[in-house]
């Protein structure tokens, strides 16, 4: 089902820090948007409050279903998304050291309330181990795979429970440019079989571009752009169409 | 006003503490695979302390069987020897040094682990995975402390009346016969009960703050990361100890 995802008036300070001042942002379903920004410009705050990790202080994240506008508010403690099926790619994976692959992969469905058998679960994962071509890992422990392979393991833990909406939260960082352009393609790709819909925080400009149908630029705590690739080019400030273009903010 | 501030930060502590514990055994009666946590809880803070426990029992009850036979044949009642040991550990020593032992080892590992945890987002990653974090990692450590205490405390007084026995007996020179004798009329079922209770008590406590100093590692702590975690660590460690003497003071003083 189509939906639209809200983003209303969003806040969060940490003490007296401002991080997010009023942030607004309005997604299609099965669109990737990249949220980029200056590092410490609350890019991974925006997607915990989304994952409901963080609680906001004050803002709407809601939901729209189709033309009957049906919104689903966010309740004030945050996580209500999850109720749509969301997943959450964290930044260093957040594996488990102590579980094999395949348990890491089966994690979320076999701790869920849900009472799925263990055959259902067992298909399952041997299913999308095959699809991201990672059968031969699935008995590995993630301390013994290379870091490209542990975010494919990552990627299909997130996959596992079918989300509607993937939250990556720097999904490259620490990987050599090809591996780079093959997470984002995995991503491209995987999108297209599954359908999700999908925010990328990434300081890869304008590398991620390639993939993405949107872009959310984060600056002092509000999206300052928000737009398709294709129209930075129509951007009057050069500052902003320099750093929009290629990540840098001197002309 | 600084007293005031000390106090009012203690209570706070204080019902966060006892908030995180109860909804840790709550959410852990919702989990799935209960009984898999649970035998590995008991297989981390148990089965691992055994070694240690025996070690410390039985050469806590040696060297007691020879400071007390010493003291007691000034008095000409070195009989008592049994009466004095096996009523020392099974009430007090017992239940108190197990508790601190198995802090040491397990509870400080457990504080760590957890923190890690925490510093990695794992704790994160399962609550996006809509997994209840506090049952699936503190509920079956707490429960796994109320189950293993009493039962390494059963441990520690065998063989810490054994070890009086060893050097009461077999060194010294005592009749066997009396020292047993004395051991098996003086001991008491409610002896022993205390002594469960009290290390019931100290499970629940001592492992409810491993797991909560750990759970918050990243908030409680000055520090962020690494050094976060050992403080978190050394702050479960520490506040375990005080606790465990006082809450021994406290029921002690009912039981008596």
């Amino acid at each position: 089902m189509d939906f639209k995802l809200k983003i209303e008036n969003l806040e969060k300070r940490f003490g007296d820090k401002v991080i997010l001042s009023g942030v607004d942002l309005e997604v299609d379903s099965g669109t990737i948007t990249a949220i980029i920004g200056k590092s410490g410009t609350g890019k991974s705050v925006l997607l915990k409050l989304m994952a409901g990790i963080l609680e906001k202080e004050n803002g709407k994240i809601s939901v729209e279903y189709g033309s009957e506008n049906s919104a689903q508010d966010q309740k004030p403690k945050a996580g209500n998304l999850q109720e749509i099926g969301l997943s959450y790619m964290f930044q260093n994976n957040a594996l488990f050291d102590s579980l094999s692959a395949f348990d890491n992969i089966a994690l979320p469905l076999v701790e869920s309330n849900s009472s799925i058998s263990a055959s259902v679960i067992n298909q399952k994962v041997k299913a999308l181990l095959k699809q991201l071509d990672l059968e031969t890992v699935g008995a590995s422990y993630p301390g013994d795979l290379s870091g490209g392979m542990n975010k494919r393991i990552a990627f299909a833990r997130a996959l596992i429970t079918e989300p509607k909406i993937i939250l990556f939260d720097e999904p490259t960082t620490g990987l050599d440019p090809e591996r780079k352009h093959t997470v984002f393609d995995m991503i491209q790709f995987y999108k297209k079989q599954f359908g999700f819909t999908a925010f990328l925080v990434s300081h890869d400009i304008p590398e991620v571009y390639s993939i993405v149908d949107s872009i959310a630029w984060l600056d002092e705590g509000e999206i300052k752009y928000f737009g398709t690739v294709d129209s930075i080019d129509s951007i009057s400030d050069p500052a902003i169409k320099h750093y929009l273009k290629t990540g840098r903010l001197s002309v | 006003m600084y007293l005031f501030k000390l106090v009012l930060n203690f209570l706070s502590e204080l019902g966060e503490y006892l908030i995180f514990v109860l909804r840790s055994c709550i959410s852990f009666g919702n989990c799935r695979n209960r009984f898999k946590k649970l035998m590995q809880s008991i297989l981390e803070i148990g089965f691992r302390c055994v070694l240690i426990i025996l070690i410390i029992g039985l050469f806590t009850g040696m060297v007691m069987g020879l400071q007390m036979y010493y003291t007691l044949v000034k008095f000409g009642a070195d009989t008592a020897l049994g009466t004095a040991v096996s009523l020392s550990l099974i009430r007090e020593l017992g239940p108190v040094l197990t508790a601190l032992m198995i802090v040491g080892q397990s509870g400080s590992a457990l504080t760590s682990e957890i923190g890690i945890l925490r510093n990695y987002e794992q704790i994160d990653a399962l609550e996006t995975m809509n997994i209840d974090s506090k049952g699936f990692l503190a509920g079956p450590r707490i429960i796994a402390g109320i189950i293993c205490f009493p039962i390494l405390t059963a441990f520690f007084d065998l063989v810490g009346i054994f070890g009086g026995y060893f050097s009461g007996s077999v060194l010294m020179g005592l009749d066997a016969g009396i020292y047993w004798n004395k051991t098996i009329d003086s001991v008491q079922l409610v002896d022993v009960n205390g002594g469960f209770l009290k290390a019931t008590i100290f499970g629940f406590l001592t492992m409810g703050i491993c797991t909560f100093e750990g759970y918050n590692a990243h908030i409680k702590s000055a520090f962020k990361g690494i050094r976060g975690v050992t403080l978190a660590a050394t702050k479960a460690v520490v506040k375990s100890s005080v606790l465990i003497l006082i809450v021994d003071y406290l029921i002690t003083s009912f039981l008596l």
